[in-house]
């Protein structure tokens, strides 16, 4: 153990102000609360929110190209809900199933966000087939104008859908058993909670576990405020309503004598009651009110919803985990503290730690604008771990002193916050630098994430430099006897036994060997079977497999082939560009051409529409199904079918004056491989097919934007990785005044980062917006281990000479405390693998291995390297030990 | 898989009151601790 008179000599500064800082404790404090106590308000304001935009490159040109035409051509916020009979034999084409395809795609244009001009559904009033009409005219009109109300309406109705090649296959299937309402939302209003009720509870239930066979009133779109009771617009034969005895213009009041206001209570009242369950309903028929039995029926048809908003729905649904996360990790790191120190103020000191530093964090992302994303809540529990680890070390710091300054509290203090400040602010520093790294990526969300980690980060000195000593001040002092503890008892033993094994000549041999084969093994793992850019899977990694989202998004891709667009524009040089036959037939071209790709389920372009109105109006002979010779008559074809649309309609195929037009290719997954094959696909047949009158241009929808942000992450990741680990190299090169420092510092994380990229290829975990700044922060935040054993090293040797010696003393203090530190780390970030979002499991689990092994690596690996070559920047140390020393510069005290 | 559902407060007041029972839990041990070993008559050197 160190005698500390050499230390205090070197770092009377730093004891001058611990002393002052003791002092002045008063202005201090206030100082402190008063802000803290501003940012906890803050931090109480947050809000819990995703910005589509802030997620995309906004410099990359697909991106550009994307935000020029999301609003007329569609962007990537797509609704696909499928609605599909579940009986055998059934197909959509019944009065009862079409009535609800109706009301639903009606319910869809009402959620908030949707954009009206851009709902594709046999419902909508936008999807229009040509009608023949007497005297040879021809006139586009809605497929459905209302609810069917016989059989042979829903007849015709399917007459129609099997006659038209843009709906037959894309938005029905061509089993008949299903039927598509897709929807685009309009970013600026992105609300993913309120949309993912409002669908939940009023475009599902009614209509799915919530139907009774018949149709129910809902509210008046244009009297919102009104009350609308659940008023029984129709009752179809043969349901579970019509032997109720319900008939139309009965008000439904009650389920069981629970009163329901209106559809949607009606729905969800019903939806959770097991079905074959006797109901009473309430009734008011009249003026009277009579009570009627209901079987509550199984459902008839399935709705299965997918599409971004609907993801984010669902990830928001689940973001309150964080709660339960906190309150167990937050006890088990108290009950661990606690079994560590043998005392309660062990517990407390680094959760006060943790606690200022978060309110200081969350209060700044408010501060400044920003909102949280549910997807990076485990980064502020890494950062807050990294602070209580920070603490603990402090902490065990204060008891060795509180022992070796023969229980004088005040002097234990100063000493503790003197030997410990300059590992622990480079530390911080390292953090919170190597984070910054982040921001070299052109994604804003990205961006406001480095800032705010970083800044987060500092914050940790506030309690840790700042108030630490005051704290500590007013904290009772612990027994001796707890204080004695710490070096008695099973752990003690363990690091004891541990150290000396791992520093005799054959533990060095085995440490040397075994990370060798390790750093091997990772490199080759890396590289086969190598880590994915983007998404590694067709279904979301960021809720489970087996989660109803990505069930949905997999029933949805299996009946129609594939519902992921990717928007390619063609934009013409001048008006009527889209008339011209050679821009149209290189479209329709392109369109083949992609199609032949296996995760390319189908495409649509203006040429769709245009081809099946040349064949209607050639008496729908096959041979007529094509882009017509010339201009003129490509502008005749244009003007039956769009004549009775509004411009609104029609901006959806084409702008207003002919100018721009697009190919939509609807895919089958997102995988980050899959994007790349296609894109580059694309390229080559734009490259290959220039036009006289349009360009391609690439890319919107998701796929689009998915490739763009693909392209920035690829262009980024190792820049940052060589970046991060350069400003690390750097700050310990100042901090040790050696070039060789950084060396025996980055070799583990090195080691921890070529595994943990060695882990992510071999699981399957995608480098994508999500994952990369949680694991960019990982690569800062193993330093900080192998930081506190070095600088132990060095004081150790300065007080005796000898290096391995020092090795030994820096393992059983520092060392200790680093393993305990180690413990808390992985444990509050593994309890993240419980989570219902897959991702932040993940990423949990991932972050707790990389912890454990970067602690691994640093309390062995580093030592034993030090041993074996004696670096001169720890030997040069040595020489201070043989110097006479002056007497203790008590005046830096006093 | 699935967690338990848990409101901020709820939270909040379940780890105050978590530690609040530590504390006491500790207090108790120690006080305990130390008339033992007053009643032995022996002890380690205070502060």
């Amino acid at each position: 153990m160190s005698s500390g008179t050499a230390s205090e000599q070197e770092k009377r500064a730093l004891y001058w102000l611990g002393e002052r800082l003791i002092d002045y404790r008063h202005p201090v404090m206030a100082l402190v609360i008063i802000v803290t106590g501003l940012f906890a308000y803050w931090s109480f304001q947050l809000k819990l929110q995703t910005s589509f935009g802030d997620l995309l490159p906004q410099s990359h040109p697909f991106v550009q190209i994307h935000n020029k035409y999301a609003g007329t051509f569609g962007g990537a916020n797509n609704i696909q809900l499928m609605v599909e009979t579940t009986r055998e034999g059934d197909n959509i084409f019944t009065v009862p199933t079409l009535a609800r395809i109706y009301r639903i795609t009606e319910e869809m244009d009402r959620v908030y966000g949707v954009n009206h001009n851009q709902i594709d559904s046999i419902g909508h009033r936008t999807t229009r087939y040509l009608k023949a009409l007497s005297g040879g005219f021809l006139r586009s009109e809605p497929v459905m104008t209302g609810i069917p109300k016989t059989a042979d309406e829903a007849a015709a109705i399917r007459r129609i859908v099997h006659n038209t090649e843009s709906i037959y296959g894309i938005l029905v299937s061509l089993d008949d058993r299903a039927a598509l309402v897709r929807a685009n939302f309009i970013e600026g209003r992105l609300d993913h909670r309120r949309t993912f009720s409002e669908i939940n509870e009023r475009v599902i239930a009614p209509f799915q576990d919530g139907w009774i066979g018949a149709l129910i009133k809902g509210r008046d779109p244009l009297k919102p405020d009104a009350k609308a009771p659940a008023v029984v617009e129709t009752v179809y034969r043969g349901t579970a309503a019509a032997d109720a005895g319900l008939k139309a213009g009965d008000t439904i009041v009650s389920i069981d004598d629970r009163p329901v206001a209106d559809r949607v209570e009606l729905a969800a009242a019903i939806k959770r009651i097991e079905p074959g369950t006797v109901v009473s309903l309430g009734v008011k028929r009249g003026d009277a009110t009579e009570s009627l039995k209901l079987t509550v029926p199984e459902p008839d048809i399935r709705i299965y919803v997918a599409g971004e908003p609907r993801l984010y729905g669902f990830v928001y649904s689940y973001a309150n985990d964080i709660f339960f996360i906190f309150t167990v990790t937050w006890c088990l790191e108290w009950i661990l503290r606690w079994l560590y120190f043998h005392d309660w103020r062990g517990a407390l000191r680094p959760s006060l730690t943790g606690v200022i530093a978060a309110f200081w964090g969350l209060g700044f992302v408010h501060l400044i604008g920003f909102s949280l994303d549910p997807l990076i809540l485990v980064m502020p529990f890494l950062i807050t771990a990294r602070a209580v680890s920070h603490a603990i070390q402090m902490h065990d710091r204060y008891y060795e002193e509180f022992e070796r300054h023969d229980w004088n509290q005040r002097k234990a203090i100063v000493a503790a916050f003197a030997e410990l400040f300059v590992p622990t602010l480079s530390g911080i520093l390292t953090d919170a630098f190597g984070v910054l790294v982040i921001m070299l990526v052109p994604i804003v969300m990205l961006r406001n994430l480095a800032i705010v980690a970083s800044w987060w980060i500092l914050a940790i000195t506030v309690a840790e430099l700042l108030l630490n000593p005051i704290v500590y001040y007013y904290l009772r002092a612990p027994d001796p006897d707890v204080v004695l503890a710490r070096g008695r008892g099973w752990y003690k033993n363990l690091i004891d036994r541990f150290t000396d094994w791992n520093l005799s000549r054959a533990g060095k041999q085995v440490t040397l060997a075994f990370w060798l084969v390790l750093f091997v093994v990772g490199i080759y793992l890396m590289i086969n079977p190598g880590l994915v850019i983007g998404d590694p899977t067709s279904a979301s990694p960021l809720v489970w497999e087996d989660s109803p989202y990505n069930v949905s998004h997999a029933h949805i891709q299996d009946k129609f082939g594939g519902v992921e667009p990717l928007i390619v524009v063609a934009e013409g040089h001048d008006r009527d560009a889209m008339k011209d036959p050679q821009v149209l037939r290189t479209m329709e071209k392109f369109q083949r051409y992609l199609e032949r790709d296996r995760d390319v389920g189908y495409s649509f372009s203006l040429t769709d529409i245009l081809r099946a109105v040349n064949q209607v109006f050639h008496e729908l002979e096959p041979k007529w199904g094509v882009i017509p010779g010339n201009a003129r008559d490509v502008a005749q074809t244009f003007f039956i079918f769009f004549s009775g649309s509004p411009p609104t309609e029609t901006a959806k195929y084409v702008t207003p004056d002919y100018a721009t037009s697009h190919v939509t290719f609807f895919c089958r997954n997102h995988k980050g491989e899959n994007i790349a094959r296609i894109i580059k696909r694309c390229q080559e047949f734009i490259a290959a097919h220039p036009m006289e009158k349009a360009t391609f241009k690439l890319a919107g929808g998701l796929v689009g934007v998915l490739a763009a942000a693909n392209e920035e992450l690829v262009r980024n990741d190792l820049l940052m990785n060589a970046l991060g680990f350069g400003t690390i190299y750097v700050i310990v090169l100042f901090t040790y005044r050696s070039w060789a420092a950084g060396l025996y510092l980055l070799a583990p994380l090195v080691i921890s980062n070529v595994l943990i990229n060695a882990a992510m290829a071999v699981w399957g975990i995608g480098v994508n917006v999500n994952t990369l700044p949680l694991v960019t922060v990982g690569v800062g935040f193993g330093i900080d281990y192998g930081l506190y054993i070095l600088s132990r090293i060095i004081e150790e040797i300065r007080v005796n000479g000898d290096l391995n010696l020092s090795i030994r003393e820096a393992l059983v203090t520092s060392g200790k405390a680093v393993s305990f530190t180690a413990i808390c780390m992985v444990a509050s970030t593994a309890l993240w693998s419980f989570s219902n979002i897959r991702f932040d499991a993940v990423m949990g689990g991932l972050l707790a291995v990389w912890m454990f092994v970067s602690f691994m690596a640093s309390e062995t690996l580093l030592p034993v390297s030090i041993s074996y070559f004696r670096p001169r920047f720890i030997l040069r140390e040595a020489a201070r030990a043989k110097a006479p020393q002056a007497p203790v510069a008590a005046a830096a005290a006093s | 898989m699935t967690i338990p559902q848990m409101g901020l407060w709820e939270s909040i007041i379940i780890v105050i009151l978590f530690s609040i029972g530590v504390i006491a839990m500790d207090e108790v041990i120690h006080a305990r601790r130390r008339k033992a070993k007053e009643r032995e008559g022996g002890g380690r050197p205070t502060n």
